[in-house]
């Protein structure tokens, strides 16, 4: 159910991918349009362009400017940022408020071990993972410091992704489900520790979603939205190859990624989706541009787009339901 | 009334702005928590609260928040053997098991009126639950799964006292809501699961207090 917050917010904000590693990095030349953005202000307040990093490549923020060294709140881009922020979960609220928490029950728990095959674990891992993120670029464009926004930004994704696991609870059509809110307790501390551990920046969680038809498949029985119909959903960790392995030989813009998912969710065909597949880092391949375009490039690299992979098909029972190879995963079979 | 209390009280835990120049500095610790009371409204004590203690990480990240996220466990399990009065002379085993999992978070804007004392305002939110499970080796008794949850919010004042830097002992004055839910019973596999009594509801409202001890790294 993570994945309902996700999937509102991509199409909101856009998709994309994490934060700061504080190294220092002084043959890093950062972009002119970031060097610019200082030129009127007293830049002992902020952080060097060549720290604000993630693993091997340059972090962008919502307004150009780099973060704080230590929190300052400035009022209007703090009124800007964080009112879109708390309007985007008030929407959110209010449209699950008119799908899944329509009708109400007393606060019940629910066992849901198996549900969905497992696939609704990686959407509620990579909810508390991308809320986190979306927290503390908003806190960071309104002038909490470098240090402290990671944090407080995985204190709001926890914070609201327990909210809604909380009113599932109340939901008649779902109810409170443990195993869920262990997985996205365990995306938001992903996203702290990531902070703390540049192999963690390596590793980064990423997710597509194509609707079942488009790929063959038949969305999952009783779903009410997208954002539950996990047989169109993949989440995936993508390995940044060339900074975990220092080979000269590798393009340092190709990842490699595993992901899982479930397609055809509550018919006979159901299966698991274990997959692998090349991907890419689209702040290394997107060209540089205004800190917007900077900003989007970046969460963009969220998403998972198409590319060379391998699939394997597990029923529920764990019998392999075949293996296949795609030029373009998942749309492109070799 | 819940569902539109709680979206105001998790922005707001979010929205106190923090103020330049203070001192950032990020700590871990380990802590425990003694709540002498049962739980308000488990009048047959399935969740097993009086007497019990809860561990928990307290984090301050800078001068004003604090996180504390906290766990409590009871893990029982026996076994016994039951005269069989179908079979003459027979007897079968018998096994059960009792889960008790207690686990939650705290966020609380802290102050330090000075070095040895420190008040902190804010939020605990968390479920219980407690899970009872019968098993046996008679293959015409079905196994029994019961699961009791409840989910609980409310806001606390802390006060701590600091022995040391390292070492702190306090107390928490709370109001907390406390919601229980219907109780998952299944028999048999798990397609006999249902709710017990599935149109009950309990809510309580109640004063609450816990001792707590922290170690700072």
């Amino acid at each position: 159910m993570l994945t309902r917050v996700g999937v509102i917010l991509i199409s909101l904000l856009g998709a994309g991918i994490a934060r700061a590693d504080i190294v220092s990095d002084s043959t890093v030349k950062a972009p002119f349009t970031l060097d610019s953005t200082l030129a009127q202000k007293d830049t002992s307040e902020y952080i060097p362009w060549s720290q604000y990093r993630w693993a091997d490549h340059q972090l962008y923020t919502l307004t150009g400017t780099p973060p704080r060294r230590y929190t300052k709140i400035d009022p209007l881009p703090a009124y800007t940022y964080l009112g879109a922020y708390f309007g985007i979960l008030a929407a959110l609220h209010y449209y699950q408020e008119a799908t899944f928490w329509r009708s109400g029950q007393s606060f019940r728990i629910r066992n849901n071990w198996d549900e969905s095959l497992g696939a609704n674990y990686g959407g509620h891992f990579e909810g508390g993972y991308f809320v986190s993120y979306v927290s503390e670029q908003a806190l960071i464009a309104s002038g909490v410091s470098y240090k402290l926004a990671p944090l407080y930004g995985a204190l709001a994704g926890l914070g609201y992704q327990t909210y809604v696991e909380i009113l599932d609870g109340y939901g008649s059509d779902f109810s409170f489900s443990p195993y869920e809110a262990y997985a996205q307790t365990l995306g938001v501390i992903y996203f702290a520790a990531s902070q703390y551990s540049r192999t963690l920046q390596d590793l980064s969680p990423k997710f597509n979603y194509y609707w079942a038809p488009w790929i063959g498949g038949q969305p999952k029985a009783g779903s009410m939205t997208p954002i539950d119909d996990y047989s169109a959903w993949n989440f995936w960790i993508s390995a940044n190859i060339k900074d975990l392995t220092q080979w000269s030989f590798w393009p340092n813009w190709l990842n490699i990624a595993a992901g899982y998912g479930a397609r055809d969710l509550g018919y006979p065909t159901e299966t698991r989706i274990i997959t692998l597949a090349l991907d890419y880092d689209l702040v290394k391949i997107l060209p540089d541009g205004s800190p917007g375009w900077n900003w989007f490039r970046q969460t963009l690299d969220f998403f998972k787009f198409p590319a060379p992979g391998v699939e394997w098909r597990v029923t529920r029972d764990g019998k392999s339901a075949g293996t296949h190879f795609y030029l373009a995963y998942p749309f492109v079979k070799f | 009334m819940l569902r539109y209390v709680l979206p105001i009280i998790i922005l707001c835990s979010f929205v106190r702005p923090v103020l330049a120049q203070q001192d950032e500095k990020i700590s871990i610790g380990v802590g425990l928590s003694f709540s002498p009371f049962a739980v308000a409204g488990d009048d047959q004590n399935k969740f097993g609260t009086a007497g019990m203690t809860n561990f928990f990480i307290p984090f301050q990240f800078g001068p004003y928040i604090r996180f504390e996220p906290e766990v409590g466990l009871m893990l029982q399990s026996n076994q016994e053997q039951v005269v069989d009065s179908t079979v003459p002379g027979g007897s079968y085993e018998r096994y059960n098991d009792h889960q008790i999992v207690r686990t939650g978070f705290g966020i609380f804007y802290t102050r330090r009126t000075d070095k040895d004392f420190e008040f902190g305002l804010g939020a605990r939110i968390g479920i219980m639950s407690s899970e009872y499970e019968t098993h046996s080796d008679k293959a015409s008794i079905q196994d029994t799964d019961t699961h009791y949850a409840i989910f609980y919010l409310g806001g606390a004042l802390s006060v701590e006292y600091y022995f040391s830097p390292h070492f702190s002992i306090g107390g928490e004055l709370q109001l907390m809501h406390y919601s229980y839910g219907s109780p998952l019973q299944t028999i048999g596999s798990d397609q006999l699961g249902g709710y017990a009594n599935p149109t009950k509801e309990q809510g309580v409202y109640a004063t609450n207090e816990i001792l707590s001890a922290r170690f700072w790294f």
